[in-house]
């Protein structure tokens, strides 16, 4: 009997806690998650994804409504697919022309991963290595050398959105 | 006479608070944009402190948002603005508890 108040006491604390956190509201668990937006836009930039491109696109999802807990993981997906396929042209415009059409979450999802698997810049054959071709945040991000040496190999007219994006982070930041 | 001598100390008053506003005035451009940078990223810890809050607590998210003065909608939207700016959201995921 001694054994089995604890053991009591034990299951009734698990069975009160358990549903209490499964019970959060819904907006709670919105609110958690939009509060990892910014480590996701973070992260995106850390994989290559042009600072631009993410303004763009958060620039096109919040006036479009979007929750941020759903942009939030719509950047885990953007990055999953280029990681998968590579990077692609003008990725923000692409997402802001999605959304203007009227498509959101697992939609506009699939729309950027078709994107990526018809037009992404790479595939598994890179090994999912990362690609700082457009990456203007190559300096803050500690990235510079990297971005240095992929500039000493990339062709002349491949540099259309650096000077564009360059400029534009630059006033961005400051 | 009196009245001339309190039209000069007016003068001389109003002078002198011109004189500070103009001081005032004189921060260079690249001050003012340090200083609207700083608090910038300061505004970013902060909203990671209070979304480190509300996940060790969720049961409290609402409260913790009101003492913070923040409403769902307003949290959102610094998140949103968090997120566009590079250095802000890179401020935010250094202080933002995995």
């Amino acid at each position: 009997m001694r054994h089995k108040i604890p053991a009591l006491l034990i299951a009734l604390s698990l069975g009160v806690s358990a549903p209490a956190r499964a019970q959060l509201p819904d907006w709670v668990n919105q609110i958690l998650s939009a509060a990892l937006l910014p480590v996701a836009t973070t992260q995106a930039r850390l994989d290559g994804v042009n600072n631009n491109d993410i303004r763009t696109a958060i620039d096109a999802m919040n006036r479009a409504g979007v929750p941020a807990g759903e942009a939030r993981a719509f950047f885990d997906d953007e990055r999953a697919a280029r990681r998968d396929h590579g990077p692609v042209d003008n990725f923000g415009a692409f997402v802001q022309s999605q959304l203007e059409a009227g498509k959101r979450g697992p939609e506009l999802a699939a729309a950027i991963r078709a994107e990526h698997a018809r037009q992404g810049k790479g595939n598994a054959a890179r090994g999912g290595k990362k690609i700082d071709r457009d990456n203007d945040d190559a300096d803050e991000n500690g990235k510079k050398d990297k971005k240095d040496k992929k500039d000493k190999n990339e062709k002349p007219g491949k540099r259309d959105d650096h000077g564009q994006g360059r400029s534009a982070s630059s006033s961005f930041n400051g | 006479m009196k009245i001339l001598t309190v039209g000069a100390a007016l003068v001389l008053a109003l002078t002198a608070c011109g004189r500070t506003d103009a001081n005032v005035d004189k921060a260079t451009p690249e001050q003012t944009a340090e200083a609207k940078a700083a608090s910038n990223l300061d505004h970013a810890r902060d909203a990671a402190r209070v979304a480190n809050l509300m996940a060790e607590q969720p049961a409290a998210a609402d409260s913790l948002l009101t003492a913070n003065g923040y409403t769902r909608y307003s949290f959102e939207k610094a998140m949103y603005e968090i997120a566009a700016d590079s250095a802000m959201a890179a401020a935010y995921a250094a202080a933002k508890k995995p």
